[in-house]
């Protein structure tokens, strides 16, 4: 990993089935481990300052105490369950404090675009995928008529 | 529409290939092995709608124009329309861009063109309401609709705008039914390209080159009257010796522009042109501890705040595919100008699947399952009108400690107000039109399968910042033009106010927001401005 640090990977190993659910499964290793590589890329991606904010947004989640208050799981995320994962994340979406909704609204943004920005995910939504470009031909699909301004 | 991932064309139109034949003077930033410097009549910064529109317009005038991107070039050649890469390269922050406290995501351009490169093309004249709000009220001179006519009939022609001839796809022809059926006005948006083919990929960088964006058209002709490009070049900070602009320093970035190679770019030049766009612009007047007496640089931001709403249709819509915006609707946008609730333009936006699913707010079952139906979802947008109001007074533009910038930008009872009225506008435009559920973008919503419980559920929704879904894809103001400096940055020339040689030339200068995509109220202001400095240049 680039930018994920060991703390982060195993936050998001707990997180991304309750994320992804009807896509991941809990016990879906490769899934799991192909949306973590995803993330990690997208991370590098983004600026410093993002990455920055991210980072604080992981520390919360994964620091005991703040873990614990902040999402009702006290022990380590490599011992939370599924439903474990779905209530963090209900606590967080729910909560009337303005900055755990903000977490809520960065980690689950992330992990889905994650999950959606690998090109054979994105094909479960029905789409097709973009046309085929092909260097040095000249535009096969004809221009279509246009009015004039 | 077909599936369009069975269809192949080629990519000869791309006119960065023939630059060296063409004797573009072109310098990438993050290949220096030694500091540069450069002198020029003019060094413009950024290249978006505002920089590239000026420097046409002087160096076709004859004067010598350096053009400093912090953004890599990027072509046609290395457009692939794929999501990944596209917002990497092409967008601010990796798309990762929002305000200070993260209740809305920014979207906005950072490669050479600028967020023309990947704006989905929608062009509008400065609504004759706005013009009239901001002579009136703002202190404007000189920008009556009559005095902005030939300004935008100019670049209307230069980058061939008009009016959407083909049929719309059917994410835009749903908002067009949905406002015939329960009475609203709605009309076909005018576009700036040539040679469409109608792919739906503009906000990934347009494969052919048929977008007329900055990129194909007014840089390439800046760079045929031998101005110089310089890219991946960070503006740091203006010079000046006293109240006299020389020029500005910046720095060589990276080849991924994430971080600094240590070279240093300086460039003087008789007039400095500020166009990095509404967080930048200000940002680098910020870092240059440019005189600002009256505490005005960088406030006053505006957003165009927008919120969704997804329908999901018995029919195929096939949402990313086809001109990403044909259809618009006015119909809670004027009323009661500065006075009433804030009103909202009605569009729809593109739906390529990894940009889609950050709209929904929603985990587990709730995206994946909507995901899942993403060939069949129609989504609307609705852009609120900040500014106008009293209670609605943007955000500020801030510099940290190491100069970057940011955008604070409260979320007020005044828009979330808005945000529930769209909602409901939204949805009963989906329902009208047949959708079997559709949803709020709202991270405590569900799909609902009617428009009463949908209405209902609205009503009680806790639509509060961070739980509504609240984006911007059109950052404008902070830099305020107008007569007066105790409320404005520069004046209605684009000059800063307080020191010479100095101007700001891109949507930075808007006192309130558009009320319509902004593109257009640049091109027409800028060329307005840079055909004034002009006249200083032959005086």
């Amino acid at each position: 990993m680039k930018l994920l640090r060991p703390e982060d990977v195993e936050l998001l190993r707990a997180l991304t089935p309750a994320v992804m659910k009807g896509k991941v499964a809990p016990g879906d290793t490769a899934g799991i481990d192909q949306t973590l590589q995803s993330f990690d890329t997208l991370m590098v991606d983004l600026s410093e300052p993002v990455v920055a904010g991210v980072q604080q947004a992981f520390d919360v989640l994964s620091f005991g105490l703040t873990r614990g208050l902040t999402t009702g799981q006290w022990s380590a995320w490599s011992n939370a369950s599924l439903e474990d994962a779905e209530s963090a994340l209900a606590r967080l979406r729910d909560s009337g404090i303005g900055l755990l909704n903000a977490i809520y609204a960065a980690v689950t943004r992330l992990i889905i675009s994650a999950w959606y920005l690998v090109p054979e995910n994105a094909a479960t939504t029905g789409y097709p995928g973009p046309p085929k470009k092909v260097a040095g031909l000249v535009p096969a699909a004809a221009p279509a008529k246009e009015a004039t301004p | 529409m077909t599936d369009l991932s069975t269809i192949t064309f080629g990519s000869n139109t791309d006119p960065y290939n023939k630059a060296a034949e063409r004797g573009w003077d072109i310098t990438d930033a993050s290949q220096l092995t030694s500091s540069l410097e450069l002198e020029a009549d003019v060094v413009i910064v950024g290249t978006g709608a505002g920089g590239g529109t000026a420097a046409e317009t002087l160096s076709k005038a004859g004067l010598s124009v350096i053009l400093l991107e912090a953004g890599p070039l990027k072509t046609s050649s290395q457009f692939d329309m794929q999501e990944r890469a596209a917002y990497r390269d092409l967008y601010q922050e990796g798309t990762g861009r929002g305000t200070k406290d993260g209740g809305m995501v920014i979207l906005q351009g950072r490669s050479v063109g600028g967020s023309t490169t990947v704006n989905w093309t929608t062009s509008f004249r400065t609504p004759p309401e706005t013009l009239k709000f901001w002579g009136e009220h703002m202190g404007v001179s000189g920008c009556s609709v009559a005095e902005m006519e030939p300004y935008f009939e100019h670049m209307e022609g230069r980058l061939n705008i008009h009016k959407w001839p083909q049929a719309p796809n059917n994410n835009n022809a749903m908002l067009q039914r949905g406002a015939e059926k329960l009475g609203y006005p709605w009309a076909t948006i005018h576009r700036n390209v040539r040679g469409c083919l109608n792919l739906g990929y503009c906000g990934l960088g347009c494969p052919v080159d048929a977008k007329q964006s900055m990129l194909v058209t007014t840089i390439p002709g800046a760079l045929d009257n031998k101005a110089k490009l310089v890219h991946r070049a960070r503006v740091v900070r203006i010079v000046r010796e006293g109240d006299v602009v020389k020029g500005v320093e910046a720095e060589a970035l990276t080849p991924d522009v994430r971080g600094t190679t240590g070279q240093k770019i300086t460039v003087r030049a008789t007039r400095t042109i500020l166009a990095g766009g509404a967080i930048n612009t200000p940002a680098v007047l910020l870092r240059s501890d440019a005189p600002d007496p009256h505490g005005r640089i960088g406030k006053r931001t505006f957003l165009h705040p927008a919120t969704l709403a997804m329908g999901i249709y018995e029919e195929l819509i096939d949402p990313y595919y086809g001109a990403p915006q044909s259809i618009y609707s006015d119909h809670f946008q004027w009323q009661d100008i500065h006075t009433g609730p804030i009103g909202f333009k009605l569009e729809v936006p593109p739906l390529q699947p990894a940009f889609a699913a950050g709209f929904y707010g929603a985990a587990g079952e709730q995206i994946t399952e909507s995901m899942d139906k993403l060939n069949h979802t129609q989504c609307m947008v609705a852009l609120m009108r900040d500014g106008f109001h009293e209670e609605s007074q943007g955000g500020a533009v801030e510099i940290n400690d190491k100069g970057q910038p940011a955008l604070d930008y409260p979320i007020n009872g005044y828009l979330l107000d808005g945000v529930r009225r769209a909602y409901n506008a939204m949805l009963e435009m989906q329902f009208a039109t047949g959708a079997k559920s559709a949803r709020p973008a709202h991270k405590q919503a569900k799909h609902y399968t009617s428009w009463k419980e949908a209405k209902a559920a609205v009503a009680e929704l806790d639509v509060a910042a961070h739980k509504a879904t609240i984006g911007s894809a059109h950052v404008m103001g902070g830099c305020p033009m107008g007569d007066d400096p105790k409320q404005s940055v520069a004046n209605c020339d684009g000059k800063f106010h307080h020191l010479d040689n100095l101007y700001i030339m891109d949507g930075s200068l808007f006192p309130t927001s558009i009320g319509a995509n902004p593109q257009l109220s640049i091109y027409g202001l800028v060329y307005k401005l840079s055909t004034t400095l002009l006249t200083q240049f032959h005086a």
